[in-house]
């Protein structure tokens, strides 16, 4: 099982280095093959980043739903030379924007209240400790950026560029983020 | 026992996490039917592509290179100063070039000078030069001379340069005087400039005593040759009855017009230069020896002047003198035959005539486009 989810994580990281933009073309001009292409490689990277902006599955899962319906209306705007995940995850940014404008919680963004995950809260295995741990001990933007490399697969360059941030800053709230969630799971482990 | 974890496994462990979490809603994405959508929107970002920046800094930078470069080359980096009060004044950039010149000196001086955008030296030469043969140079090797405005070691050089300059100009053209007025006028009393005739097709000379066609002269401000001769006459105090012209020529040099008269008395041979405001910048004479020896004492009868010869020469030609321009006419002698040589140019074609100087015939012409 292991070695299956890896194998999903390392194709997606495969995707997002090759021919994603040749698919987002073939997208734009009604392809259903190459949107279910795109699904399967990208479903876990739209979720996680979904998921770090959320802190909630089902808001993730609605985030997700509207992302990929939003690629497919917009795929045929898409202008190649670009980083093509960038502008997905830009799309999933400003959907959980509009989100949390339309229930009136803008001025939470930047932090939403932790809801439930997919995991149940019973579930006390180490990857859903240490997911449930993210969601409560990051601040938002080191959600972000642990979700987006971590699991999504980017460099720590392409989400400096996507956040606006130096390079330096990204990396810096990267390892500080890991250090808290290792030390997150030590205190779960003594409880 | 407590387990320490790393970044990696850390890592991995939210990957598994996520795994066991994400959600399979492709059948809801791919069947729902969505429209394109016709503008990007809110949520649809406008890629912004990445403006290369190496293009606008070197634009930038030449912009600023070539910016510097004219504020250089326009600054005044000194101004040079001749004359008392003073009369003339160079404005001078950092390259040893020429910005502006003012004066409030005769406009003879600077008015036919195209001096700005010039190598200095080559402007002091043309002012000196100027000032020498319009007999301006009243100090002399003593002419005030001075340079201001800039650093002490170009302001130096520029003085060295200007001062070279003058003493050329003074060693070459430092003895003309300005010509004294005559009698009791102020003012020379030149003769009335000769009506200007067209010159006869025929191709046989004119013969001596016919009206002189007077050359043009080359802009409004300046003499004709008529009355440069008439200037050179008076200057010596002879009239032209009392000589024969062995030589007129229209010359230029250092972009100044000026006369070249050659003629001579029974006893005194003289050479004239006479600037294009009809001034005598240069005169010297010689006396003759043996009484003329191979001089004739004028006698128009027996022999014509310069200026019949080139009128032969333009009437052979059929050109009239109008037409011509830098035309000369020189007195030689060759095995005891004594011939002017004319010279003038047409359009683009050059003549050179042979003239008999006692029959004014056609001796031999050429002409050559």
């Amino acid at each position: 099982m292991f070695l299956m989810m890896e194998g999903a994580w390392e194709a997606g990281r495969r995707l997002a280095a090759t021919d994603c933009e040749a698919l987002l073309r073939r997208i734009g001009q009604g392809d259903a093959e190459a949107f279910e292409h795109f699904y399967r490689a990208t479903d876990r990277a739209i979720y996680a980043y979904a998921l770090s902006l959320t802190r909630n599955h089902h808001d993730a899962q609605d985030i997700m739903m509207e992302a990929y319906l939003k690629v497919r209306s917009a795929a045929h705007l898409y202008r190649p030379g670009g980083k093509p995940m960038a502008w997905v995850f830009t799309i999933v940014k400003n959907l959980v924007r509009d989100q949390q404008r339309r229930t009136g919680r803008e001025e939470l963004m930047g932090d939403c209240p932790e809801g439930e995950l997919a995991i149940p809260e019973s579930d006390r295995s180490d990857e859903a400790m240490v997911l449930r741990q993210a969601m409560r001990v990051l601040s938002a933007e080191e959600r972000e950026i642990v979700l987006l490399h971590a699991v999504s697969g980017l460099k720590h360059r392409e989400i400096a560029g996507m956040l606006e941030r130096p390079l330096s800053t990204v990396l810096s709230r990267y390892h500080r983020a890991l250090g808290k969630l290792r030390a997150a799971l030590l205190e779960c482990e003594e409880v | 026992m407590r387990r320490e974890w790393n970044d990696r496994e850390v890592e991995q462990l939210l990957r598994r996490a996520v795994d066991r979490s994400v959600p399979d809603v492709f059948e809801q994405v791919s069947s729902e039917e969505v429209p394109p959508l016709l503008n990007e929107d809110h949520i649809v970002p406008s890629p912004v592509r990445r403006r290369r920046r190496w293009p606008i800094f070197a634009a930038a930078c030449l912009l600023l290179f070539l910016a510097g470069a004219f504020y250089l080359w326009m600054s005044t980096a000194a101004i040079i100063s001749i004359g008392e009060e003073p009369e003339i004044e160079m404005a001078v950039n950092r390259f040893q070039r020429v910005l502006r010149v003012d004066g409030i000196a005769d406009d003879a001086v600077l008015g036919q000078m195209t001096l700005e955008g010039a190598e200095v030296e080559d402007a002091l030469e043309s002012v000196f030069t100027a000032l020498a043969r319009q007999g301006l140079l009243t100090g002399g090797l003593e002419t005030p001379v001075s340079v201001d405005g800039g650093s002490w070691r170009y302001n130096r050089e520029l003085l060295d340069l200007a001062q070279e300059e003058l003493q050329e100009a003074w060693e070459e053209y430092g003895g003309i005087q300005p010509p004294a007025p005559s009698g009791d006028d102020m003012e020379p009393d030149l003769p009335s400039p000769e009506p200007t005739q067209p010159v006869p097709s025929a191709a046989q000379p004119s013969s001596p005593g016919t009206a002189v066609t007077a050359v043009p002269s080359t802009s409004p401000t300046t003499v004709t040759m008529a009355q440069a001769r008439a200037a050179a006459l008076a200057y010596v105090g002879l009239s032209e009855a009392d000589v024969v012209i062995e030589k007129e020529q229209q010359d230029w040099d250092d972009g100044q017009m000026y006369y070249e008269l050659e003629f001579h008395s029974a006893d005194t041979a003289y050479e004239c230069v006479v600037n294009a405001a009809g001034q005598v910048v240069q005169c010297e004479q010689e006396p003759l020896h043996g009484g003329g020896g191979a001089m004739e004492r004028n006698g128009q009868s027996a022999s014509i002047n310069a200026r019949q010869a080139a009128e032969a020469a333009l009437a052979h030609a059929g050109v009239s003198a109008a037409q011509v321009e830098d035309w000369s006419s020189e007195r030689e002698e060759d095995n005891g035959v004594v011939y002017y040589e004319v010279e003038f140019q047409c359009g683009a074609v050059e003549y050179k005539y042979h003239i008999d100087a006692q029959s004014g015939a056609v001796l031999s012409y050429e002409q050559e486009s």
